[in-house]
C-alpha cells in the first residue's frame, strides 16, 4: 500500500469499517519503516473527526455514582500518590460520620440492658436528654454533608468549565493545583440577570492565591466585564475581564488585591472600556464566600 | 492590579494539534499515566459527558452506558502510559476506547435482543439531568450538527450506520441496499466534509 492510498481511506480504517484483509493491509501499512508522508498525521486527524459525531449527539452525563465507582476501582489498584489521592473527598468523611449513629445506637441498648425497673424513670429522662443532644448533632452532621457535597458539586462544575475553556496549559495547570491544594475555597458566581453567564473564583485565603474561571461572557463591543472583590463596603477592583471568543477566561488575581484579608464576595459588572475605579454597570455575576 | 497569566494564542488554533486546550489535554494524560487522580478527574469532566452520549447511541441504555463510560475511563487510567498521539487527540481517544467498548457489548447481544433494542431504546434517562451546557459544547454541537444536515442522506446513513453499530463496508452496503463501491465513496466523501468542520470550529480558524 501506498502512503497515499493509506491517507485516502484511513478514515474508514478508524471507523473499523473494513474487512479483515483490509484491515492487515493497514496496519502493516502503518508498521513498515519506510519515510511516511504523513500517514501518522492523518490517522490522528481522523481519529479526531470520528470522535466529532459524538458531539453531535444530545448533550448526556452520567450519574454521580459512575465517578465513585471509577475512584473506587482505581483507589483499589492505586498505591501511594494515587491512593491517597483517589480517597480523599466527600465520600471518605461520609464514611466516617456514617459509622457513628450505629455505633452510638448499641452503646445505648447494651445500657438499658443492664439498668433495673427502678431506675428506668430515671434512665428514661437521661436518654431523652441524649437523644435530643444526638438528634441536634445528626442535625449538625446532616448541615456538614449538604456543605461537603455543595462543595463536591461546585468543584464539578470547575473541573467541567476549566475542561472546556480553551485555556493554555500553563493556566490550566496552574487552576488545578490551586483547586487541589488544601484551603482552597470554590465560589460559584451566580449569573444575575437572564443571560447564561457563570464564573467560578477559587481562592485560597491562606496563600492569598485566587483564581476566576469564566464562561459565556461574550466580547462586548464597547464596554469591559470588571471583577470586583467586596469586603465590608468596599468593592476593590480585581480589574477587567479579558475573555476569549467564547467568552472563557481564566485569570489569576493579584496577590495585592487579595492582602486586605478575606473578602465576603465576588462580583461582576458591566463597565466603560477599561473599567472604573468604582463599579458604575449593572451587577452581572455574584457569589458569596462562604465563611 | 490585575494579572492575566496568558491569553490564548489565536495562531495557535489553526492546527488542532497546536491547539492549547488540545495540548492541556495530553498534558492531563502524561499526569495520568503518572498516577494523577486529580488529571484523571479533570480529564473525565472535560470527556465523560460525550462519551455517555456516544454509548447511550449504541446501546440505548443508560445503565449500561454508564458502565461502560465506568469502564473506559479505568481503561484510560491503566492505559495512559501506552497512549500515543496518533490515536487523536485525551477526547478522540476516550472515544474510541468508548465506542469499542460500547459495541463489543452491542455484538455480545443476540440478534433478537439487537432487534428489540432498536425499536424500543429505553426513554429519557430517569436520574442525572444533563447539566447546564457550556457554551464551548453548545458551539461545537452546533456546528458538528450543521455539517451533519449538510451531508447528502446516503452519506449520513453510512457513516452513522459504521459508527453507531459497527457494521462493516459490506454490511452497510447489505442493509442500505447499495453496491459496495457506492457505499466506500459515501463513507469517505461524508468523513471528508466532516473533516472540514474541525478546521473550522476553533476561534481563530478558517471559519
Amino acid at each position: 500500500m501506498t502512503c497515499a492510498a493509506f491517507k485516502e481511506n484511513v478514515a474508514a480504517y478508524v471507523l473499523g469499517i473494513l474487512e479483515p484483509a483490509e484491515r492487515e493491509a493497514f496496519e502493516h501499512h502503518l508498521a513498515e519503516p519506510i519515510t511516511h508522508e504523513g500517514c501518522r498525521q492523518a490517522l490522528a486527524e481522523a481519529y479526531e473527526t470520528t470522535a466529532l459525531l459524538g458531539a453531535a449527539l444530545p448533550p448526556l452525563e452520567p450519574g454521580p455514582e459512575v465517578w465513585s465507582a471509577i475512584e473506587r476501582e482505581i483507589g483499589a489498584s492505586a498505591s501511594g500518590a494515587r491512593g491517597r489521592g483517589a480517597t480523599r473527598g466527600g465520600s471518605a468523611r461520609r464514611g466516617a460520620s456514617a459509622t457513628r449513629p450505629a455505633s452510638r445506637g448499641g452503646g445505648r441498648r447494651e445500657a438499658f440492658a443492664w439498668i433495673s425497673a427502678a431506675v428506668a424513670a430515671a434512665a428514661a429522662f437521661v436518654f431523652a436528654m441524649e437523644y435530643r443532644e444526638s438528634r441536634r448533632e445528626i442535625a449538625a452532621r446532616d448541615r456538614e454533608l449538604a456543605l461537603a457535597a455543595a462543595a463536591d458539586r461546585d468543584k464539578d462544575i470547575c473541573m467541567r468549565e476549566l475542561a472546556s475553556a480553551r485555556v493554555s496549559l500553563r493556566e490550566r495547570e496552574a487552576a488545578l493545583s490551586l483547586l487541589g491544594a488544601p484551603g482552597t475555597q470554590l465560589v460559584q458566581l451566580a449569573a444575575q440577570g437572564g443571560e447564561e453567564y457563570h464564573a467560578s473564583a477559587l481562592l485560597n485565603p491562606g496563600t492569598r492565591n485566587a483564581m476566576i474561571l469564566t464562561s459565556a461572557l461574550k466580547p462586548l463591543p464597547d464596554r469591559d466585564y470588571q471583577l470586583w472583590l467586596i469586603r465590608g463596603n468596599d468593592k476593590i477592583s480585581a480589574g477587567v475581564l479579558r475573555t476569549d471568543p467564547s467568552g472563557a477566561t481564566l485569570a489569576r488575581i493579584s496577590a495585592e488585591v487579595l492582602a486586605g484579608g478575606r473578602p465576603d464576595a465576588f462580583a461582576v459588572t458591566i463597565e466603560p472600556q477599561g473599567g472604573m475605579p468604582q463599579p458604575t454597570g449593572p451587577i452581572i455575576l455574584l457569589g458569596k464566600v462562604p465563611i | 492590579m490585575w494579572e492575566k497569566i496568558a491569553t490564548p494564542a489565536r495562531a495557535g488554533y489553526d492546527r488542532r494539534m497546536d491547539d492549547p486546550a488540545h495540548a492541556a489535554d495530553q498534558a492531563l494524560l502524561a499526569r495520568v499515566s503518572g498516577g494523577d487522580p486529580t488529571a484523571l478527574r479533570a480529564l473525565y469532566y472535560g470527556c465523560a459527558g460525550r462519551a455517555m452520549s456516544i454509548a447511550f447511541r449504541v446501546l440505548g441504555s443508560h445503565s449500561e452506558a454508564e458502565e461502560v463510560v465506568q469502564e473506559t475511563f479505568v481503561q484510560v487510567w491503566r492505559q495512559a502510559t501506552t497512549y500515543d498521539a496518533s490515536r487523536g487527540g485525551a477526547m478522540a481517544w476516550i472515544a474510541t476506547i468508548v465506542r469499542s467498548r460500547a459495541l463489543d457489548r452491542l455484538r455480545t447481544r443476540s440478534a433478537a435482543e439487537r432487534a428489540v433494542a432498536r425499536s424500543e431504546q429505553e426513554p429519557d434517562p430517569p436520574a442525572a439531568p444533563a447539566p447546564p451546557e457550556l457554551a464551548a459544547q453548545r458551539e461545537l454541537r452546533a456546528q458538528v450538527l450543521a455539517a451533519l444536515a449538510a451531508l447528502p442522506l446516503e452519506q449520513r446513513s453510512a457513516i452513522e450506520l459504521a459508527y453507531y453499530e459497527g457494521l462493516s463496508h459490506s454490511e452497510i452496503a447489505a442493509r442500505l441496499g447499495d453496491p459496495l463501491g457506492t457505499v466506500k465513496t459515501r463513507v469517505r466523501l461524508g468523513l471528508a466534509k466532516l473533516a472540514s468542520v474541525l478546521d473550522t470550529h476553533r476561534p481563530g480558524g478558517a471559519s
